[in-house]
């Protein structure tokens, strides 16, 4: 067990090393900070004390060396706008990121897995085509214009809802239906898929066989079975989230790290940008790491130990 | 059940009670996509208690999905049109879904073709044996996993404490069909319907799986229906046989009539293509030709494309069948001739 996780967990640092190094150079590749602050007119003598203070006057290969070693130290750097340590920024925003992308996670895959599950059990029904109808909508309408639908009706037409801010619990229903519909609309499909193979294995006629009511055969047979593939496709959802959360918080003025992240990328504040796509990389690297180790307990024929029988 | 244990001597089995499962003039179709087709057609089978009944015929002649449906196991796109089950003097086509499954696992079990597949990936063999026992008999998880080790003794599985926690993919093939003999046997049905039990199986093991198959119904008092396309199990293991083709019950005899005397044209191919130990031929005979699938079932004799003997009474109108004894019949217009 030890020897396999050591060996995810190198990979996993590798696969982090290419995402530092990818953002690095895209990033300086893009564009400069000093033209997003300053306007055009501004004597060269300024920036060049800028440049310097931001540290962006060294070649582009020193600069990839001393940001490499800064973060080995655990040093993320500064924002070139306000001057405080990039961990600060992005740390704060971060609770309301996890209240937002949690609620929405866990209720996605609490209702996903539902209505597959009843999609599949009533199988060419009017209940299976309706929900398939549904999530299919629900995940091929882009989400920001999924906000604005629900925008105009609960907000501008029946006036229930908020449109925009984090100050009550109410100001958390949009923003998380409109995520929250969209995942749940693709769980719902592969746990329908999974549900469907699940059923037609010859050990469902087994347990009917053996006289198991059908809720039984439901939930200690068939789900079981069809959450070995679900929840792969659940692990990788989550990078999904991560990315639908950036627009989502934009669209309304959430003040979580994804918001935080567009208004740095637009200004060119490197070490936000880096530090923010850098725990990105790792929560959809830990997360896959999750999957893995849980797939060994839902399928006995899995052995994560290596020691196989 | 006066004549529960007097198994194999067969001649003089005259079944005057009434048995214990009986199918009456049973028959199911498919719903596909191009229309519904029959695939059962008006089956009559019976079987006592103490007595092993050999179903046999080819792949797609009708007998998995004939019991199949007299346990409400039918998948989906299948349906009984007609037809009873008794089973202890109840239909179990009118009985609900949840009465059925009261019965089902405790009443009347079955074993099916490939234990590999029929068993639960996730869950181990002690789970899987345990659940029945909590659904019927209501034990405790300490009582029945105490009787369900027991059970795998039964079953001839040696270590039963440990490989009660294991998983169904520790198991091989022949150790796996014990396991759902036992599962099967659990709670000492009246009725056990074995569904190709050893197709899946070595050779070695087979004879094994079929003797450990005799031997808990006499210990246990069942009736024994074995499905098998293999004249080889029938003789080994059945006290009576039907012989089904394309969906109908063509020749009923006691197994060793029907090896001494087949009537039925088919059964007779059929016993010509078996291979002989006291005699050295070139070539097995074989029957010509192929079975009919299901589209393409006739109301005459669905022998008739294959047979030697047909003449125009065999096509249009289904062959009656003709009553030879008390335990005999065949449905066959121009029935072998003993010589």
């Amino acid at each position: 067990m030890t020897r396999y996780i050591l060996i995810k967990i190198l990979r996993s640092l590798f696969t982090l090393w290419i995402v530092v190094t990818a953002v690095f150079f895209v990033l300086r590749a893009s564009g400069d900070p000093l033209y997003s602050v300053f306007s055009l007119g501004t004597p060269e003598a300024t920036l060049d004390v800028f440049r310097v203070k931001w540290g962006i006057d060294k070649s582009m290969f020193e600069q990839y060396i001393i940001y490499f070693g800064d973060i080995l130290r655990g040093d993320f750097g500064t924002s070139f706008f306000d001057g405080r340590q990039a961990w600060d920024i992005v740390m704060e925003r971060i609770p309301k990121t996890l209240l937002l992308g949690g609620t929405t996670f866990s209720l996605s895959v609490i209702i996903g897995v539902a209505l597959g599950a009843v999609a599949a059990l009533n199988h060419g029904t009017f209940w299976d085509r309706g929900i398939m109808t549904a999530s299919v909508a629900s995940f091929s309408m882009p989400s920001y214009f999924l906000a604005l639908l629900l925008i105009l009706f609960f907000s501008l037409y029946l006036r229930w809802l908020p449109t925009a801010g984090a100050s009550t619990w109410w100001h958390l229903i949009l923003p998380s239906v409109t995520l929250g519909l969209t995942l749940s609309g693709s769980i719902a499909r592969f746990t329908r898929s999974a549900m469907l193979e699940v059923l037609r294995q010859p050990y469902m006629r087994t347990a009917r066989a053996k006289g198991a009511p059908r809720r039984r055969q439901v939930i200690w047979h068939a789900l079981p079975n069809a959450a070995i593939p679900t929840v792969t496709v659940i692990g990788f959802q989550l990078g999904w989230l991560i990315g639908g959360s950036v627009v989502i918080e934009t669209v309304f003025s959430w003040p979580g790290a994804g918001r935080l992240f567009i208004t740095a990328v637009g200004v060119r504040d490197f070490a936000v940008v880096q530090l923010f796509i850098l725990m990105v990389a790792s929560t959809v690297i830990t997360a896959n790491l999750l999957v893995d180790i849980l797939y060994g307990y839902l399928d006995p024929r899995i052995s994560v130990t290596g020691d196989s029988k | 059940m006066s004549n529960a244990t007097t198994s194999q001597s067969s001649e003089a089995q005259v079944a005057t009670d009434t048995p214990l499962f009986e199918i009456r003039d049973l028959s199911v179709v498919f719903d596909t996509p191009d229309g519904t087709v029959q695939v059962v057609d008006s089956v009559d089978l019976k079987v006592s208690a103490g007595r092993t009944l050999g179903l046999v015929g080819e792949s797609g002649s009708g007998k998995s999905v004939t019991c199949l449906a007299a346990l409400g196991l039918l998948a989906a796109r299948g349906r009984v049109t007609s037809g009873q089950v008794m089973f202890n003097g109840r239909d179990l086509l009118k009985i609900s879904e949840e009465e059925m499954a009261k019965l089902r696992g405790c009443e009347v079990a079955m074993v099916f073709q490939d234990p590999m597949v029929s068993l639960n990936p996730v869950k181990t063999i002690g789970w899987q044996i345990s659940e029945s026992l909590c659904l019927h008999q209501g034990l405790s998880q300490g009582g029945a996993k105490k009787r369900a080790i027991e059970l795998l003794d039964m079953v001839g599985i040696p270590n039963s404490k440990n490989r009660y926690g294991e998983y169904p993919h520790q198991f091989s093939g022949g150790m796996s069909q014990r396991a759902m003999i036992a599962m099967a046997i659990a709670c000492q049905p009246k009725l056990l319907i074995a569904d190709e039990p050893t197709t899946a199986l070595d050779v070695t093991i087979q004879a094994q799986i079929l003797e450990l198959l005799s031997d808990l119904k006499k210990e246990l008092d069942m009736a024994l229906i074995l499905i098998t396309h293999d004249l080889g199990v029938i003789a080994e293991a059945a006290d009576d046989v039907a012989v089904m083709y394309a969906g109908r019950v063509v020749e009923e005899a006691p197994v060793l009539e029907l090896f001494d005397a087949p009537l039925h044209q088919y059964t007779l191919g059929l016993l010509s293509s078996l291979p002989r130990i006291d005699r050295t031929v070139e070539r097995l005979s074989a029957i010509e030709g192929a079975a009919p699938p299901p589209q393409e079932f006739v109301t005459g004799c669905r022998f008739e494309a294959r047979c030697g003997h047909c003449d125009d009474t065999c096509s249009g109108t289904r062959p009656p069948f003709t009553k030879i004894s008390a335990t005999r019949r065949v449905a066959c217009m121009h029935p072998v001739k003993s010589t």
